[in-house]
């Protein structure tokens, strides 16, 4: 068990979150067609090695860990009709999180020659060797998430950007609502790069555009009941806290409901709560007008496009077909956003 | 062979102040089997147990193959060549026959197991002791003797000098006690000295050189087998003249005086066996009338325990009818078995009555509280004062509701198991005694006699007990019945219920 | 029994409350090293944070004690809790039902898999690990199959469980407090308390006492289901939010830390009810305090760790408690 053994575990364990952190990653908007492809060593082996033209692919293999995340089901859901309009059918593993689950089920997937396999390693550096047995076999390698040095394209999301987007916006908020003074928490991610980057992004934006809040709290949360607790114990020390910003909607969401229940009304207009994934409840409460103000978003539909056509693309010999997934910041004005995003997670 | 290979000085123990061994002397050259006889609680086992390292005796010498020691570790014990073969086998059952006779001792080839070897020098040591089975075989898959003679090969393959077997043929068929004797045979001739620890006379007439009783601690004889009579060594051990009821050596008062007389008959029966079968043991036909105390009094492995359990209802009857009065009753489970009244206190105390970290309330009355429960709810003032009896009853020391039934002495524990079913909360009809006082010191088994005569002759408690001790029996029974083989084989009562007729009974069938 | 605990045994009922229960001067200290180095551990509003944070986990830890002295195991209360908040939000938010129903569901659902883990273990007898290790998985995918998606807003009826002060306490904390007199009630006043330690003891000693020694284990499973139900339609209410994926991963582990440091034998027969509600403080109070001492992550994972292996040496070295 990789669960850490004890009780009230604030930090969750690395598979938790990079299970989030997965999550994080489908809520993305992509610009399929019109982004310009991540340059250098990603793409060069691509050109050569499809064997298979665009119109003879036929299967994609999606092999996405984390099923616990809500995410897993809508992407199945979402590219496996993506897939349909192209005449492709589309495979799934069942990892449950598990490394060496995805690895035994990426080996019997290129054992078995699936023609396209899109990949989100949990461990990049283990899943290399995987991935050149790809190529040699004539397979097509898209990596999900990062890039491998043997792929024949990838699929890119920019965590540090949606930090920046969600710190920046709550900075702005506190220049023009606290008059550039108040209390900030966040609530962070350590334990592997993703989080790392999207905390990076978050707190480097805010500190540096809103020198005068201070910071009266850096704790590690990834889920809404850590989230709760520790911002709980927050308050607890400091009443008067008028931002909380997430390193995932889940802990935000957690920071929110903290703050309700120390009798902060959910509209209140001297508090900020902000996360990043872009997740089913947040955006509710954004939608609401409540003092939850920001997500940090991908969309589910870009990404399902993009299992399916940066596969296409390689097998066609396109130029470049790997895609960096952009995030975008919604919040309560972004209405229609909003609805686009709740219809594509239910 | 000059120097005996075993030669035990003045070896004395005590256990909180009872003396279980008091000056023993014992010699066993090489090539002799020395028996060793005497009553359970004679001292046998305290003497294996110091001999095996198990703990060290307060004065006294081991000598083992010229080496003298005041005291021995486990380890020093099997280094200077004493094996210990123990009724509870101590074979491990999950490993082959070759594994089992290495353990401890692997054989390595570049730190490895080197099974092929091992397997070839088992398989020799095996067939010094004859045993048929493979080197290859799980211990797990073999009868009874064959694991017996994994556990003596495993004692050849140290180099053993000395070789104890304490009661080798209780667990084992006739066949195979027949060849376990030949086996002691040869081991003679290859040069071992044995100790042979019995109760069977028929054995130690057939295999031993020399034979030591044990009573009270003291060895209270000692002779070359040749010209001993079986009589002879029947007084020794009993340490009395045949001559029926006689006083337990001086400690105990006159037997006359509560020893109830012998039960006037016709009285109802309370316990009737109508032609019962269960697991090892039947057709048994049997009546226990009211206030009577019947013993079953057998050799371990006879079925005296299934037939106690049958009746208890923990292993289910597979013939035959079971009376409590007039009902008829079919229990097929312990609750069943109370419900009739009938109430069993089991043999082996510790995993199968008691609650070691639980009070001695608890142990006593937990069956019943839900008897003096009002609403569901305990009352903590009627257990109090049930306990309070029911401690005065059995004369409980020390009488203390709330200390675990752990820091009790052997006998203590027993009065508690035998508390749950005599108590206000809960009387019984029938009381059934597995080994009423396996490990219970003198003194707590006089107690226990006393309350099991007294329920049978006050409250009129049909009362069946087994057991393995003659004296036991002698002591405690109106009428004894012998089982062999799962079956009733006599039955002795009134002046025929000597230790000496019960003795040779029941040598008759297994000797 | 060993020379040592048969020692213990002796000095049985001569003891005070702080060597019955180590953990007791443990948590005294935490207590006092917190409240000097932040200074504010012990205002009246951190308090209540800690009790309603321990509420969900003393809800399910005193059913979970009472089943492991009684010698048995449940390590599906995790994914029970998950499943439970999801019947209770969905019958709440999306069905439009008062909250008593949406309870009621959810708790009827924890009885069942309550009962499934009960009739394995106790009628079956296959091994408690094992069945509800499985349970734990299975009954995962069964939440996670049935709610793929996070539910929320569940209504301000809903809310009402986890958010409403009844006296000036929180009910979960009311809900927990309840729980633990429960607990402490049955294993004190009953008849049935007292044959759980006999059958966690020695289960075959019970059988042959005429004890029942499948029922009271059986019941401890379905209620030990029932409250983790309860405890995770609490949660469903405080968050007013559901994730089939997330919720309670690792509650069992935590809880059964409850339980164990708490001075419940995982060998079964021993274990008090007061001792769990002080496992759960402790717990509770170091999560809490870290995070007002603002201790950076890996520092606190470490001294969780730390704290938790002193808190089982103390425990350890405490007498059995069978009361």
């Amino acid at each position: 068990m990789s669960r850490s053994p004890y009780a009230l575990d604030s930090t969750p364990s690395r598979r938790r979150f990079l299970a989030w952190s997965a999550g994080a990653v489908a809520t993305g908007a992509i610009g399929v067609a019109g982004c310009s492809a991540p340059g250098g060593a990603s793409t060069a082996e691509a050109a050569g090695t499809p064997s298979a033209k665009a119109g003879d692919l036929r299967q994609i293999g999606l092999d996405y860990p984390f099923t616990q995340l809500p995410l897993y089901a809508t992407l199945v859901k979402l590219s496996t009709a993506a897939a349909k309009k192209h005449g492709v059918s589309l495979l799934t593993t069942s990892d449950a999180s598990s490394a060496d689950t995805q690895a035994t089920n990426l080996t019997t997937w290129v054992t078995r020659k699936i023609p396209a396999i899109v990949s989100f390693p949990m461990v990049f550096e283990a899943t290399e060797a995987t991935a050149k047995r790809a190529l040699d076999a004539g397979l097509i390698w898209v990596t999900y998430g990062g890039s491998l040095e043997h792929q024949s394209a990838d699929i890119q999301f920019s965590f540090l950007e949606g930090g920046r987007l969600l710190g920046e916006a709550a900075a702005k908020w506190a220049e023009e609502t606290l008059g550039g003074k108040g209390k900030i928490a966040f609530l962070t991610d350590s334990t592997i790069q993703l989080g790392r980057e999207r905390t990076k992004g978050m707190v480097d934006a805010f500190t540096k555009a809103a020198p005068g809040v201070d910071v009266v709290a850096q704790e590690q949360a990834i889920d809404p009941d850590t989230g709760l607790s520790k911002t709980k114990a927050i308050l607890a020390k400091h009443p008067d806290l008028n931002l909380v910003l997430g390193v995932t909607d889940a802990a935000a969401y957690g920071g929110f409901k903290a703050l309700q229940q120390t009798g902060r009304k959910a509209t209140d207009a001297k508090t900020f709560v902000g996360g990043q994934d872009g997740a089913a409840p947040s955006l509710l409460a954004i939608q609401q007008g409540t003092f939850y103000r920001a997500s940090a978003a991908l969309a589910p539909q870009d990404i399902a496009n993009a299992i399916v056509d940066v596969p296409l693309a390689v097998a066609a010999g396109k130029a470049n077909p790997g895609v960096q997934v952009p995030i975008t910041l919604v919040g309560p004005t972004d209405t229609a956003r909003i609805d686009a995003l709740l219809a594509q997670n239910s | 062979m000059t120097e005996p290979n075993l030669r035990i000085r003045g070896l004395t123990k005590s256990f909180g102040g009872v003396r279980a061994l008091d000056g023993v002397d014992l010699t066993v050259p090489g090539g002799r089997v020395h028996a060793l006889l005497g009553h359970n609680g004679a001292g046998k086992s305290t003497l294996i147990r110091c001999l095996g390292g198990a703990f060290p005796p307060d004065a006294g010498t081991i000598e083992v193959g010229g080496t003298s020691h005041t005291r021995l570790s486990p380890r020093e014990s099997i280094a200077a060549g004493v094996a210990i073969i123990f009724q509870t086998l101590s074979v491990v059952d999950s490993l082959t026959v070759a594994e089992n006779i290495f353990l401890g001792q692997e054989w390595t080839r570049y730190g490895r197991i080197d099974r092929r070897a091992q397997e070839e020098v088992a398989a020799g040591l095996l067939e010094r002791v004859a045993a048929t089975c493979s080197p290859r075989d799980r211990v797990s898959e073999l009868p009874m003797g064959q694991r017996q003679l994994v556990e003596i090969a495993k004692a050849l393959s140290r180099s053993a000098s000395v070789l104890v077997l304490d009661e080798p043929t209780a667990a084992l068929s006739g066949t195979e006690s027949e060849a376990l004797a030949e086996r002691v045979e040869d081991l003679r001739t290859q040069g071992l000295a044995i100790v042979y620890v019995t109760h069977l006379l028929g054995e130690v007439e057939r295999l031993a050189d020399e034979v030591t009783v044990l009573r009270d601690g003291r060895v209270s004889h000692h002779a070359r087998m040749t010209g001993q009579s079986r009589r002879d060594l029947v007084e020794a051990i009993t340490g009395r003249t045949s001559k029926g009821r006689g006083a337990y050596h001086g400690a105990a008062p006159p037997r006359g005086h509560d020893q109830p007389p012998p039960t006037p008959r016709p009285r109802p029966n309370r316990l009737t066996l109508d032609a019962l079968q269960g697991p090892r043991f039947g057709p048994v036909d049997l009546t226990v009338a009211e206030g009577e105390i019947v013993a079953l009094y057998g050799l371990i492995g006879s079925g005296r325990t299934s037939l106690l359990e049958t009746i208890y209802g923990r292993h289910p009857a597979t013939a035959g009818n079971l009376h409590v009065g007039t009902r008829t009753v079919r229990p097929s489970r312990p609750s069943d078995a109370l419900a009739a009244r009938i109430a069993l206190v089991p043999g082996d105390r510790r995993a199968q009555a008691l609650f070691p970290v639980l009070s001695a309330q608890d142990n006593a009355l937990l069956p019943s509280i839900r008897r003096m429960a009002r609403l569901s709810i305990r009352s903590t003032r009627a257990e109090r004062r049930v306990f309070g009896t029911l401690s005065d009853a059995v004369a409980l020391r020390p009488a203390r509701p709330d200390l675990p039934a752990a820091a009790f002495s052997g006998g203590n524990q027993q009065k508690l198991v035998l508390g749950r079913w005599i108590n206000e909360a809960r009387e019984v009809d029938v009381l059934l005694l597995d080994e009423p006082t396996q490990g219970v010191d003198i003194g707590a088994r006089q107690e226990i006699y006393g309350v099991v005569r007294t329920l049978a002759a006050e409250r009129g408690t049909a009362v069946l007990f087994a057991s393995n001790d003659p004296e036991e029996v002698v002591a405690l029974a109106h009428r004894c019945l012998i089982v062999r083989a799962g079956r009733v084989a006599g039955e002795l009562s009134g002046p025929e219920l000597t230790e000496a007729a019960l003795l040779s009974a029941v040598h008759e069938g297994a000797a | 029994m060993t020379t040592l605990t048969a020692a213990r045994a002796m000095s049985y009922g001569r003891l005070t409350a702080v060597r019955r229960h180590p953990l007791l001067a443990v948590l005294a200290v935490l207590v006092l090293v917190f409240q000097v180095t932040t200074g504010s551990f012990l205002d009246a509003g951190n308090l209540r944070g800690i009790a309603t944070d321990a509420a969900t986990l003393a809800i399910v830890a005193v059913p979970l004690a009472l089943l492991v002295i009684s010698g048995y195991l449940d390590l599906s209360v995790g994914s029970t809790l998950a499943l439970g908040g999801l019947v209770a939000g969905w019958l709440a938010g999306e069905q439009h039902q008062s909250p008593v129903v949406a309870v009621l569901g959810a708790l009827a659902v924890g009885a069942a898999v309550g009962a499934v883990n009960g009739v394995l273990c106790c009628y079956l007898g296959l091994s408690a690990f094992i069945v509800t290790l499985g349970m734990l998985t299975a009954v995962r995918g069964l939440a996670q199959q049935v709610f793929p998606l996070p539910l929320s807003g569940f209504g301000a009826g809903f809310a009402w469980l986890g958010g409403s002060r009844i006296a000036g306490v929180d009910a979960p904390v009311v809900i927990a407090a309840l729980v633990l007199v429960a607990g402490a009630s049955f294993l004190a006043f009953t008849p049935a308390g007292r044959h759980v330690f006999a059958i966690g003891v020695n289960r075959e000693a019970a059988h042959l006492s005429g004890i029942a020694v499948r029922r009271a284990p059986f019941a401890l499973f379905v209620v030990t289901g029932v409250a983790a139900a309860l405890a995770g339609a609490i949660k469903a209410s405080v968050l007013d939010s559901a994730v089939a994926g997330t919720s309670g991963a690792g509650f069992e582990l935590t809880v059964l830390t409850a339980v164990l440091l708490g001075g419940v034998a995982l060998s079964g027969g021993s274990g008090s009810v007061f001792g769990v509600l002080l496992g759960v403080l402790f717990l509770g109070s170091l999560q809490n305090g870290l995070t007002l001492l603002n201790v950076p992550a890996f520092w606190q994972q470490m001294a969780q760790g730390v704290a938790l292996v002193a808190g089982a040496a103390l425990a350890f070295l405490g007498p059995r408690t069978t009361r």
